[in-house]
């Protein structure tokens, strides 16, 4: 039963991160907790196919990955795949760029935190169409590098970029509009 | 500012941060690889020897690197207690043996 205790203290690990990410593919914790169940028990099931020494993190948000896509999205009306407007680069520095300056003795991220709060940033991100949610969120907030989401989402490494490019841009505007307006318009 | 409109782009106060300097397009357009450390040492060089030089190239740089950290601490959401232990039990019953 070694095996089994390994899995349990390598894969435990990584529940936060890949719950997380399941509340926003799902948008509701019932869901999520049923994704992250599910996508544990695969993970177990399959546990001999994964090749220690190489990333189990990433190798369990295949899973969910896939996981998702087969419990949740046949289920979705919405299309999977949807394209973007154009946003200019450094969309939100323009706007709270200058706000540091006028708040003397604060801190860039202090600032921020103070313009965006959970649930903002929630619904921010969950406005984001899938196809650009995912990668960033695994970029962002995962830290996974561009060869492991290509391989987590099975896209070519080329659409991860693009998707990235134009989807951080995205979630910059998404960000304003749910968060940072409600506070920034009242004191221009 | 009474008369500016939410959220105005074009508001002056918001303008006045942004990158101007030469070559400091290429820096922006190379931001996100710079960030995810996706860059080869010679090209990170580069990018850092401007940000160097550069403050308002180094703002940005320094907005976007936070702004990461901000929606990082964010996202991450608390994991409901009993969560941990509905995993651990339905793997024990799950029959399989490893």
């Amino acid at each position: 039963m070694a095996e089994q205790a390994d899995f349990e203290v390598q894969a435990m690990e990584h529940l936060a991160a890949l719950y997380s990410s399941a509340m926003r593919m799902t948008h509701n914790p019932a869901d999520a907790e049923d994704l992250v169940q599910e996508t544990y028990l695969k993970a177990y099931r399959g546990f001999k196919g994964f090749e220690q020494g190489t990333n189990l993190k990433a190798w369990l948000f295949r899973i969910l990955t896939n996981t998702y896509i087969n419990m949740y999205r046949a289920k979705q009306r919405r299309p999977e795949q949807q394209e973007l407007g154009e946003v200019e680069d450094l969309y939100l520095y323009r706007r709270l760029g200058g706000l540091e300056a006028a708040e003397l003795g604060r801190s860039t991220e202090d600032v921020v935190l103070d313009h965006l709060t959970e649930g903002e940033v929630h619904d921010a991100v969950d406005a984001l169409p899938e196809n650009f949610r995912m990668p960033v969120l695994l970029a962002d907030v995962e830290g996974f590098a561009y060869k492991e989401i290509a391989e987590i989402l099975d896209i070519p490494i080329g659409t991860v970029m693009s998707r990235l490019h134009r989807g951080r841009k995205a979630l910059q505007k998404s960000l304003y509009e749910y968060g940072v307006a409600n506070r920034l318009t009242p004191q221009l | 500012m009474p008369t500016e409109a939410p959220g105005d782009p074009l508001d002056p106060l918001h303008q006045l941060h942004a990158p101007i300097g030469a070559g400091c397009q290429d820096m922006v357009a190379r931001l996100y690889h710079f960030l995810d450390g996706e860059l080869t040492d010679n090209r990170r060089a580069t990018i850092q020897h401007h940000l160097d030089a550069c403050p308002s190239c180094f703002s940005a740089f320094d907005f976007e690197a936070e702004l990461r950290i901000v929606v990082q601490k964010r996202v991450h959401t608390h994991v409901p207690d009993s969560l941990a232990e509905r995993i651990r039990l339905s793997l024990y019953s799950s029959g399989v043996d490893l």
